[in-house]
């Protein structure tokens, strides 16, 4: 083994970390959009296939509403082509949202939906596909 | 600890960790599991601190660890130019004994990661791509450590996410305690 630099130690990762604010990027790995608004440690409610949802774990008081800190949508490449949205743009997610509700009008999309509206403007509108995650 | 995790492999850096890995025939070897510096850096710049935290408190030194090893996303993926790319993904999951959060030394005001009791009923798991394309730059690599969250348990299978069948392809192994 080789020894670690200092600036991948964790305490100088922690100690200097930027400021979280909330963020949306492509995870191409896994081909999907992941949707963040809280730095913390998460456990991911699998919905379906294609919605995930993420809560806030040692929340003090969890309800399953208020400790929705994220999601995820998986199958991008798939997803994108079958509402008809070109995945070599960005993509913006309040029209991709809008139009998944269409194309999937389950539970688990119209919450994902609503808690992306919910955020207001203080989140990230788009997200670019090329992104590494 | 994490300097025991960091190697080279020509000019790229990686935090490598011992864990079983399939093998054909038998169940399992011993292999390595990785993550590029330049993975860790993006999670950085972004402020996700407790992912930080969590990889180098319960992913590194707790993927030897695992219980099951599951194969094969059940969703529509494309990854690396491949539409089959769910079914090869491994999953590892576990039920470590504590979280990894972050909070501020009273002391210094700096930011550390502190361990809190585990979330109850809730299991920890791993998402792997096998080191397929990239084998011939880095041979010491068996697969590349992608994503990582807690979820709820299974009823059925402890350590195991809930509803594991519907979720994966197939559980490769279990290691008995």
């Amino acid at each position: 083994m080789t020894e670690l630099p200092n600036e991948l130690k964790l305490e100088a990762l922690l100690s200097t970390l930027p400021a979280f604010k909330p963020l949306a990027y492509y995870d191409k790995h896994l081909d999907a959009i992941r949707v963040q608004i809280l730095d913390c440690s998460i456990w991911e409610e699998r919905c379906d296939r294609i919605m995930t949802i993420y809560h806030m774990n040692h929340h003090p008081k969890p309800d399953g509403i208020n400790d929705v800190v994220g999601f995820a949508i998986k199958g991008i490449g798939y997803l994108l082509n079958k509402v008809g949205m070109n995945p070599g743009e960005a993509v913006q997610i309040a029209e991709f949202l809008s139009k998944l509700v269409k194309l999937y009008p389950t539970e688990s999309t119209k919450r994902v939906a609503e808690f992306y509206r919910q955020q207001g403007t203080d989140m990230p509108q788009s997200v670019e596909l090329k992104e590494a995650a | 600890m994490s300097e025991d995790y960091y190697c080279r492999e020509g000019d790229v850096g990686l935090l490598r960790a011992d864990a079983l890995y399939p093998s054909d025939p038998g169940p399992h070897k011993e292999g390595k599991l990785a993550i590029t510096a330049e993975a860790l850096k993006v999670r950085y710049r972004q402020g996700l601190g407790v992912q930080i935290a969590q990889l180098y408190q319960l992913v590194l030194p707790g993927l030897i660890l695992t219980r099951h090893v599951f194969k094969g996303l059940r969703r529509p993926l494309y990854c690396d130019g491949s539409d089959a790319g769910d079914k090869e993904k491994l999953i590892y999951t576990r039920r470590p004994a504590f979280d990894s959060v972050l909070a501020k030394d009273p002391g210094t005001g700096l930011q550390e990661a502190v361990r809190r009791a585990a979330p109850p009923n809730e299991v920890f798991v791993v998402i792997v791509s096998p080191n397929i394309r990239h084998k011939n730059k880095f041979p010491r690599v068996d697969g590349w450590i992608e994503h990582w969250n807690w979820t709820k348990e299974d009823l059925g299978l402890p350590e195991a996410p809930v509803n594991w069948i519907d979720r994966y392809d197939e559980k490769i192994f279990t290691v008995p305690w």
